[in-house]
């Protein structure tokens, strides 16, 4: 094994040391643990420091100087952050459902972290290799919708409740395209399995999904919905403040606000890490002369980049109406994940230049077509009337 | 693992959930709990598919008609709900005993 | 019968008597959604990967969530704490009655001398989906489950949309 295989192996290498040292009957069990406490630190700690990051990106953005009293330019603000939520009182309200309010954090952390385990963030880097993992990935995140359902009920406040019905209608609607823009990358490869995925776009950037036609139009869908499966700005209509304060987050105070915190970020991440594995070829080195860099650094480098998206566009853009954002759902993305899976469908028929041209003339046709008509929709019931306002 | 005895408690499992889901059917009033019921009672259908294709007849048919089982079962959990939801705009209740018969 | 399966027959039976016995619905929904998850994790148990997977994304991520969405959808948000009165003597009965038809089938089936036991099927996703698509009658049924869930969308949609005269006006 030479020594750049040997770094990039190294975490597992490492795995294999501290293993064996226990007897043969507990070696399966303590790996498994190894690895849920690898991901649980290593992406607990990249909430910490993409919080840091967020805070500082939109204070550049808002022309302020973000955090900078805690350590060398405010380094050790997500530390303060972190104590500060330890030691703050727990409150619950009087009248709150106490068996809810206290299991949704626990319930919507627990798939947050659970997904992590079928990504493959290196070379044989991955925590549970399973035949069906893009299904497990997308089975698993379904279930964090009971969760916010769970806050926002438990808290017996209208604003939660509003705040958490806006979220499941906004998450139910996004998660359709978004497994449809998925499902094409399955078509492709003909397999759910994340590690055979990331192993059809080796040899160069060439290679990767998202250079293809129906791999272009996937990806950039997928990551429309995931910004509204996260929750994030445009799509932050759940904790909206101006409206609804927090949304389903408002009675929620002390640790169990950091756990939801938390699960936001960690969705966030995992829904770029999955972004990254069926586009835009996980840990696979751009070019094959670059190999030399460790796959890990890779998936981390890519992950950084999408974090930083996320951020800029929560920094930019404004708000969706609740409305534009069902719009958005139903009338244009859904369409065009469908006819993109017709177009992948054709990519692995026809296996070549052919699929070009068909491909770019219907997706353009079909975004110009939906956009004007999307363009010209109006809110149900004519002209909006704002009684308080005037 | 004894494999004939967990496929006899699939069946007890399967026959006790598909009563629970008639206590549902019998006993409640609420339109929802009914329907909660019923999909109870496709899941004890679905589990003794899985149970006998997992010990018994390993030939892949009890495996399709499963998945098209909650294929079906989906489709009609949400006509159900929406029929519920109609009842309720017309009536302002879910209460089965509160719903006239068709032919008012 | 091995451990798991106990802890999961358990979990089923207990949360399905839950969701049919308790009296605010919402309570009802979670724990048939619990319910939902154990019967999911059965399949797993069971082998039947795919299958566990579906049922937790059909009905965890779906059925239970539109369950919770009608519930708070059929009543007034003042109330949503509330219980909702249900006649007990008439519970009582159809449990009563449901008991005897479970209780009936399940001794039956306790006495049931199961063939003999064969060892764990295996098939692949990719087994699967060859056998949804490659044989007739399953190439049949796949179409006709897809015509039918095409037309319980839009039935559902038609359904549940208010009708126009409930929004003319009321923008506001």
């Amino acid at each position: 094994m030479t020594l750049v295989e040997r770094i990039d192996q190294a975490p597992l290498l490492l795995q294999r040391w501290a293993v064996s040292f226990f007897p043969a009957l507990l070696q399966p069990w303590v790996a498994m643990l190894i690895s849920a406490a690898a991901i649980i630190g290593v992406f607990a700690s990249l909430f910490a420091l993409s919080t840091l990051a967020e805070r500082k990106g939109l204070g550049r953005i808002q022309n302020r100087p973000g955090p900078n009293r805690v350590g060398p330019f405010g380094m050790l603000q997500p530390l303060a952050d972190g104590i500060k939520m330890l030691i703050k009182e727990d409150i619950v309200p009087l009248r709150a459902d106490k068996v809810l309010h206290f299991l949704a954090p626990i319930a919507l952390i627990v798939p947050s972290l659970l997904v992590y385990s079928v990504l493959p963030i290196g070379r044989n880097l991955i925590a549970m290799q399973c035949q069906l993992g893009v299904l497990l990935f997308f089975a698993i995140g379904a279930s964090t919708e009971l969760s916010i359902f769970m806050a926002g009920w438990g808290s017996h406040n209208k604003y939660s409740l509003l705040g958490s019905i806006r979220a499941i209608a906004q998450m139910i609607s996004y998660e359709l395209p978004m497994v449809l823009a998925a499902v094409t990358v399955i078509l492709a490869t003909s397999s759910l399995d994340t590690v055979n995925i990331v192993e059809a776009q080796a040899g160069g950037f060439w290679a990767w999904h998202a250079f293809t036609p129906w791999g272009a139009i996937a990806l950039l869908t997928f990551f429309i919905c995931a910004l509204a499966e996260s929750n994030r700005a445009p799509f932050d209509l759940p904790e909206a403040e101006s409206e609804l304060i927090a949304g389903h987050l408002t009675e929620y105070s002390g640790f169990k606000y950091a756990l939801f915190f938390m699960a936001e970020y960690l969705g966030m991440m995992a829904i770029s890490g999955m972004a990254i594995t069926l586009f835009l070829g996980g840990w696979q080195a751009p070019l094959p002369i670059l190999n030399f860099i460790p796959s890990w650094m890779w998936f981390f480098g890519k992950l950084a980049c999408f974090v930083v998206l996320f951020i800029w566009i929560r920094g930019t853009l404004p708000r969706l109406r609740a409305d534009q954002l069902m719009n958005l759902a139903w009338k244009f993305l859904l369409p065009i994940a469908l006819l993109n899976i017709g177009l992948a469908g054709l990519w692995v028929k026809s296996s070549g230049w052919i699929a070009w041209p068909i491909s770019v003339i219907l997706l353009g046709l079909a975004i110009v077509g939906l956009g004007r008509l999307l363009r010209g929709s109006r809110p149900r019931g004519g002209k909006r009337i704002y009684r308080y306002a005037d | 693992m004894n494999d004939a005895l967990t496929l006899n408690g699939c069946l007890i499992l399967s026959a006790l959930l598909f009563g629970i889901g008639l206590v549902a059917v019998f006993g409640r009033r609420s339109a929802i709990l009914v329907l909660i019921g019923i999909e109870f009672m496709l899941n004890a259908a679905v589990i003794n598919f899985v149970a006998f294709w997992r010990f018994a007849h390993p030939s892949s048919d009890g495996m399709m008609f499963s998945i098209f089982a909650i294929a079906v079962a989906a489709a009609e959990a949400g006509v159900g709900l929406a029929l519920v939801i109609a009842l309720y705009r017309h009536r302002r209740s879910v209460r089965i005993d509160e719903i006239p018969p068709a032919s008012e | 019968m091995s451990i798991p399966f106990l802890i999961i027959a358990a979990v089923i039976l207990a949360s399905a008597w839950a969701a049919v016995s308790l009296r605010n619905l919402v309570h009802c929904g979670l724990c048939a959604a619990l319910s939902f998850l154990a019967t999911g994790t059965l399949y797993l148990y069971l082998n039947a990967e795919f299958l566990g997977l579906v049922q937790l994304m059909v009905y965890v991520g779906a059925v239970a969530v539109l369950i919770l969405f009608t519930v708070l959808l059929t009543r007034p948000a003042t109330e949503a704490a509330d219980a909702v009165p249900t006649k007990r003597p008439a519970f009582w009965k159809g449990a009563l009655i449901a008991i005897t038809v479970g209780g009936a089938v399940a001794s039956c089936l306790a006495v049931y001398a199961a063939p003999k036991a064969s060892t764990a099927p295996e098939l692949s996703i990719q087994e699967i989906g060859r056998l949804l698509t490659a044989s007739q009658q399953n190439v049949l049924a796949l179409i006709i489950v897809a015509l039918l869930m095409t037309t319980a969308l839009i039935g559902a949609l038609l359904l549940a949309a208010p009708a126009e005269e409930d929004t003319k006006g009321g923008g506001a």
